[in-house]
């Protein structure tokens, strides 16, 4: 039995389960930015701890890490009401899950829209183009003869912002 | 609404179990997964480039070879020490008396002479051990 490095490995887990990860800390969290920092510190975590796996179910063990993960950082942040039972009860629809799922992302990405409009300019060009559009930091560079650090400067800006706006909108809603 | 069904997952239980985490996770794959944004692989590989996270990881690499490298210095000691205890253990074979057989003999008497044979023929084999012309030539 060949070992792949550890590299290959994460990225191999990356690109078979990031949607999975990702679903599971936007259903528990609902918050676009902070799901994808969950998601990525969850990778990391993995990747850190790699050496301890037994390899039996890496999907398991991947979806107990995330499951921690959003735990912390829900008794953490003091931002959400915890369920005085720490328990989430997560409601569903016994049918056609799929029409709903589409639904469920373009709303987030109307939402994604309207929070990177509310932004000043440089940075809602930039949050624009790197959350919504997805092009990588380089190539807003190349496209807007920006310095490529100037653009990182303001794509970390930006989601500052954006997160900002995101808490914002969720205590009006509730 | 009439249709919904509501079914309760733990957070806490996911965080500890990851059968239950999975139960979730097949949840929510029948549900219909989100699409991770498109720079998240970037973003994560890009970190664990970055030196502290090598670092953590490394070292957790190592304490795993070391503690496999502990466990197996444990096992050779114990084995070294039953080879030692075999070559320096007194000849039990000439300090205890020696039994009448009869057909009347108990069991357990005769298991202690097997064993006693045994051990006799493992100090002879280790003896000739130490003393290759002996083994090779007799």
């Amino acid at each position: 039995m060949s070992r792949i490095s550890p590299d290959t490995q994460l990225e191999q887990w990356i690109d078979r389960y990031q949607n999975l990860i990702y679903s599971i800390c936007f259903k528990l969290t609902n918050d676009y930015f902070d799901a994808q920092d969950l998601t990525q510190e969850t990778f990391l975590s993995a990747y850190k701890n790699l050496a301890f796996f037994d390899g039996r179910n890496e999907r398991a063990w991947l979806c107990t890490i995330a499951s921690r993960k959003c735990l912390d950082y829900l008794k953490h942040s003091g931002r959400r009401q915890i369920p005085t039972e720490d328990q989430f009860w997560i409601s569903c629809s016994s049918s056609g899950p799929q029409p709903e799922q589409a639904a469920m992302e373009e709303a987030l990405r109307r939402e994604l829209y309207d929070c990177c409009q509310k932004l000043k300019e440089p940075y809602r060009q930039v949050a624009l183009d790197y959350f919504y559009h997805e092009f990588d930091a380089g190539e807003i560079a190349a496209r807007t003869g920006k310095n490529l650090k100037t653009v990182q400067t303001q794509i970390y800006r930006a989601k500052a912002m954006l997160r900002r706006l995101y808490r914002r909108e969720d205590l009006f809603d509730g | 609404m009439d249709n919904m069904l509501r079914d309760r997952f733990s957070l806490e239980e996911m965080a500890a179990d990851p059968e239950e985490a999975e139960r979730f996770a097949d949840f929510l794959e029948e549900q219909g997964l989100l699409t991770a944004p498109a720079n998240l692989k970037s973003a994560v590989l890009d970190r664990s480039r970055q030196a502290d996270i090598l670092i953590i990881a490394g070292s957790n690499r190592l304490s795993k070879r070391a503690e496999l490298i502990r466990y197996s210095m444990k096992i050779g000691l114990a084995m070294a020490c039953s080879i030692a205890f075999l070559l320096a253990a007194p000849d039990f074979q000439n300090s205890v008396p020696h039994l009448q057989s009869s057909d009347d003999t108990p069991i357990h008497v005769e298991v202690s002479q097997k064993l006693q044979q045994l051990t006799g023929k493992i100090r002879l084999f280790s003896k000739s051990l130490l003393n290759p012309e002996v083994f090779f030539h007799d």
